[in-house]
């Protein structure tokens, strides 16, 4: 018995610790999440009572990014790509097979009780599908107002009402839409609803995944323009998962291209649209549908050959090798690093950037429009 | 918003406009919740009404039927064996020679126990059941399947003959009380509710919102009781409604069988199997009961469609 | 402008047709969709034509009568509750909208085809695609089975799907999204038709297996000289396959132009303020362009210009007279050929 509850106060001390970590603010510039190595791998069974397992589709396969205060990050790359199973992994909607993910000097992915709680209120999501992502049986006010019943000691009871009209007023809508239903609201609006629900509880961190591209394109304009305010505004460190390459590079600071469960190319804005050097990313780049006519004569598009492998399948060595124009035998045996290019190491070139191929070169494929 | 305008790109989707001015009518300046807005909605809608009242009708029979008539339903004359109706017996006289009107009356008190109590009890289990499955997954939906599909492996008269045969008066003569009949019509109608409600629960899972819900660090009962339970009730409701006549009709075959209600006690069931037996000497007798037991079904599936339609926001 | 004679001249039609004029011409179409709240004016007034071999893009937003207007084209209408209350579509000379049921299926189904968004919901999964592709042999030629799959596997080949008389007898579902998106483009071009419609064959795929299903459709196009109408509401795939374009805003064309025109000069505001609404580089950490408020409530558009109340150039006139679609011309008068707008302020849009 004794020795339970001393267990127990041992317990109690070290979540009390984690939440005091948590609640510790960050410089801006610092890492505010470090990722490391994040693998998740969904089994694949067979049998219904007695399951075993035949294989496991990986999803997330050892991806490692730094998110810094006050920054975008954007992450690109096709669906099944394994985008989205990162931003469940950092939101702890699925666990992770393996690997870290630091906040603040906690491994959340091993945090529970009171001090996940505590992660949660700090790291917030905006979903992609806003016809989806609100209850359609609750107001505009409970919706937004349930994090306040989950965190009590954020808004005190009186307040709620006010403090809900206040964030409504915030993202742009009406504050007497208190009592209306989800229902009655466009895309736009509701995706300004999480939005709002995803601010309640002053986040540090706010994961997107996916934002606009269920809007309407006249809409997605402005939603990005409340993103980009309201990152200023509260100081707020975004994930931003989107498959449209010109919105990720107009509001990230940095950008990490995915595929196939692995970071494929990682660095700045620049680096990664200007001075591309994966084939990949070259690839990914050159075949987004440029909005200028003039263009489609004299650009040159890299059309890849296939689909993309299937992730309880990849391909041996370089997951990109089956479709990539430069593969060689080195690229079936050996797994590519993501690491700085050796033609680049050292070089003062904005080539310089984490890259995860054999034969990394530039490429500029972007016409400069 | 109908579904038909939303899938041909109309886009019905905006009555609200950011400029247009807040309406100013019904607006009361305090947040409701979605059963303040459902009862609003149901008081003022007809069908809601219609079948209030039949209910209530319905229910009083069953708790006062002496207010309803002074006959005895058990003082019977064979020289009245299948009179028609008439102005002492407005329903007639059954083969033998009850008055039809008052056994009807009389009956209808364990039919309606019968039938919302089985109901009731088949949803709480069924739900419960589905629930669970549904939201926890894995073992726990393992074997809560495994016992649902063993229950369905059950056949309607094997477990009626099994059970009821336990039920005997005190002079050992084989005789089962209404709540005998109740027991056993839920041992054997539980699981398609389980069913529904699995579905129904498996699918709300894995909406966004409920992610939503998970991701702000919510209770597990919070993301049951708020957010599955309420998107995934409706078919069962609509369910349970069909079922309730199903019910009372399954009541009549036991009867039939001579394993359930058995008379002198009287039910509806009761009525419309002796009365089927002689259908070639007179219609009157099976006509009453039977449209008595229709009414009731009628009445409560309209209540379930009115309390469905009060509880989706996506209608009003 | 070299490119504008591109619109302007009228291919010779195909097998010797004899007909004049455009091979599809729809002339001011009303749809409406009769609903419990009421009736929603889905389109109000198209009219666009399409010759052989040229490809229309449709761009617009949800909402916009995009759809609905090739849904009246193809007679998939679902009626009720939506009704065509006006205007004609002549296909080679014929009102579609005149013709029996039977001349319609006939012509709906070998002579004008149409590839869906979502390829994996408009393929039937419990058949094989070669059973499906074949069906189409089968019922409108009468072929045998057995050279309906000889057909099929053919039409895979010609879509380009890798290993095709391997595959003829798998199922949709084992096939990748693009090669799903490529048997779609395989049944379409089954009969061989004059018109294929297109309602956004590659939003739900991939960029970078959207580029070879586009070019897959602009070669085989070209091949067949068939005409293409594009639906879509994505203004880099307009730029990259279209001859020309017609924007469409609350069920009404609001601006119309050869693509290269409506890129360098737009002559609508709505047009403009999409255009403008696009991430560009030197516009980084800068505020995006937005057009405010709402696409409109088809139960009420807005009285004059349906856009007026999202407009920046909205004057009084635009609350109270609906703009027609006009000719839009140079400055100084000279004619600009296939450009139109549907704006009282057309030239201070193009020239201010």
């Amino acid at each position: 018995m004794a020795d339970l509850s001393k267990n127990d106060e041992a317990v109690a001390a070290s979540e009390a610790e984690a939440v005091a970590a948590i609640e510790a603010p960050v410089e801006r510039g610092e890492p505010i999440l470090q990722v490391r190595d994040l693998k998740k791998h969904f089994p694949l069974t067979q049998g219904i009572l007695f399951k075993r397992q035949v294989g496991a589709v990986k999803a997330v396969d050892g991806v490692s990014f730094d998110l810094y205060q006050g920054e975008t990050l954007g992450i690109v790359g096709e669906s099944g790509c394994g985008k989205s199973t990162v931003a469940k992994l950092l939101m702890n909607l699925e666990r992770a097979t393996a690997g870290e993910v630091f906040y603040k000097g906690q491994d959340i992915t091993k945090l529970s009780g009171r001090a996940l709680k505590a992660v949660r209120r700090n790291i917030q999501m905006v979903f992609q599908d806003p016809y989806t992502s609100l209850n359609p049986r609750m107001t505009v006010g409970d919706i937004i107002g349930e994090p306040f019943d989950i965190h009590p000691e954020v808004a005190p009871k009186g307040d709620r009402r006010r403090k809900v009209q206040e964030l409504l007023d915030v993202v742009g809508l009406n504050p007497e839409y208190i009592n209306r239903y989800p229902h009655q609201f466009s895309g736009g609006q509701r995706q300004r609803i999480g939005i709002a629900r995803g601010l309640a509880l002053n986040p540090e961190i706010i994961i997107c995944d996916e934002p606009v591209s269920a809007l309407d394109v006249s809409v997605q304009a402005q939603v990005i323009n409340l993103m980009e305010k309201l990152q200023d505004e509260y100081n707020l460190s975004y994930l931003f998962i989107a498959h449209d390459l010109s919105i990720v590079r107009h509001i990230s600071d940095r950008v990490g291209v995915m595929y196939l469960g692995k970071m494929a190319e990682i660095g700045t804005d620049e680096q990664i649209y200007e001075h591309p050097t994966h084939p990949y990313t070259q690839a990914l780049l050159s075949a987004v549908p440029v909005p200028d006519p003039e263009a489609r004569a004299h650009r040159e598009r890299i059309i890849l050959t296939g689909d993309v492998p299937s992730p309880a399948n990849p391909p041996s060595g370089c997951s990109f090798r089956t479709r990539c124009w430069k593969a060689q035998d080195k690229c079936a045996e050996e797994i590519p690093l993501l690491a700085i290019p050796e033609p680049f190491q050292g070089k003062d070139t904005p080539a310089a950037h984490f890259s995860a191929c054999h034969f990394a070169e530039e490429k500029n494929v972007v016409a400069a429009h | 918003m109908s579904d038909t305008t939303q899938k041909t790109d109309t886009a019905v989707e905006d009555p609200v406009g950011p400029i247009a001015p807040a309406p100013a009518p019904d607006k009361q300046d305090k947040t409701r919740s979605l059963a303040q807005d459902a009862f609003r909605d149901l008081v003022r809608n007809p069908m809601f009404i219609v079948s209030a009242v039949l209910i209530f009708g319905i229910v009083s029979i069953a708790a006062f039927p002496g207010l309803f008539t002074s006959v005895d339903p058990l003082a019977c004359d064979l020289k009245h064996s299948m009179e028609g109706p008439s102005g002492s017996a407005w329903f007639g006289y059954n083969f033998q020679g009850c008055d039809v009107y008052s056994q009807t009356i009389h009956g209808t008190r364990n039919s309606v126990i019968v039938g919302v109590l089985t109901t009731i009890f088949s949803l709480v289990i069924g739900g419960l059941v589905g629930v669970l499955g549904g939201f926890f997954g894995k073992w726990t939906d393992a074997l809560l399947s495994f016992v649902t599909n063993v229950f369905f492996g059950l056949p309607l008269l094997l477990a009626a003959i099994v059970i009821l045969n336990n039920f005997r008066d005190d002079k050992g003569m084989r005789n089962a009380g209404v709540m005998a009949v109740v027991l056993t019509l839920t041992v054997v109608g539980w699981m398609s509710m389980a069913r529904v409600m699995r579905g129904a629960v498996m699918q709300v899972k894995q909406a966004d919102y409920v992610a939503a819900a998970r991701s702000l660090g919510a209770s597990t009962s919070r993301m049951m009781f708020r957010h599955v339970l309420p998107n995934s009730i409706t078919p069962l409701i609509v369910v349970a409604t069909i079922s309730l006549g199903a019910v009372i009709g399954a009541e009549a075959t036991l009867s039939f069988l001579g394993i359930g209600i058995r008379p002198p006690a009287i039910s509806w069931g009761v009525m419309i199997s002796e009365a089927q037996q002689r259908i070639s000497s007179g219609l009157h007798p099976l006509l009453f009961p039977s449209g008595m037991l229709t009414i009731t079904v009628l009445a409560f599936i309209m209540l379930g469609d009115a309390v469905r339609d009060a509880f989706d926001p996506k209608l009003r | 402008m070299t490119t504008i004679d591109k619109t302007a001249s009228v291919p010779a039609p195909r097998d010797g047709a004899t007909h004049d004029g455009p091979l599809l011409d729809v002339r001011d179409l009303h749809v409406e969709f009769r609903t419990r709240e009421g009736v929603a004016k889905a389109v109000n007034g198209v009219s666009y034509s399409v010759n052989a071999g040229e490809t229309l893009a449709v761009l617009g937003e949800s909402g916009s009568g995009k759809s609905v207007t090739a849904q009246a084209i193809m007679g998939i209408l679902d009626t009720p509750p939506g009704f065509v209350t006006k205007g004609e579509i002549v296909f080679r000379g014929q009102d579609m909208l005149k013709m029996s049921e039977e001349e319609h299926r006939k012509v709906r189904g070998s002579k004008i085809a149409m590839i869906f968004q979502d390829a994996l919901s408009s393929l039937n999964p419990v058949l094989s695609v070669g059973y499906q592709l074949g069906e189409m042999f089968r019922v409108h030629q009468g072929l045998s089975k057995k050279e309906a799959k000889v057909k099929a596997i053919e039409l895979m080949d010609r879509v380009k799907i890798p290993a095709a008389a391997a595959r003829v007898n798998d199922y949709p579902h084992q096939f990748s999204g693009g090669m799903r998106q490529r048997i779609m483009i395989a049944m379409a071009l089954a009969l061989e038709p004059d018109l294929i419609i297109a309602d956004e064959p590659t939003t739900a795929l991939d960029v970078t297996v959207q580029a070879q299903v586009m070019d897959l459709l602009a070669e085989l196009q070209r091949e067949y000289n068939m005409g293409l109408i594009l639906i879509t509401h994505d203004l880099g795939v307009v730029a990259d396959v279209a001859d020309k374009i017609a924007v469409m805003y609350a069920g009404r064309i609001v601006e119309q132009a050869p693509v290269h025109e409506i890129y360098k000069r737009p002559a609508h505001p709505y047009t403009k303020g999409l255009l403008a609404s696009i991430p560009r580089l030197d516009q980084k950490g800068q505020e995006l362009y937005a057009i405010k408020g709402l696409p409109p409530n088809l139960l009420k558009i807005p009285s004059g210009c349906a856009f007026n109340p999202r407009c920046p150039k909205a004057d009084d006139v635009c609350r109270t007279d609906v703009p027609a679609l006009v000719p839009v011309t140079e400055q100084d008068g000279t004619d600009l050929p296939g450009r139109g707008s549907a704006c009282h302020f057309w030239k201070e849009t193009i020239h201010g």
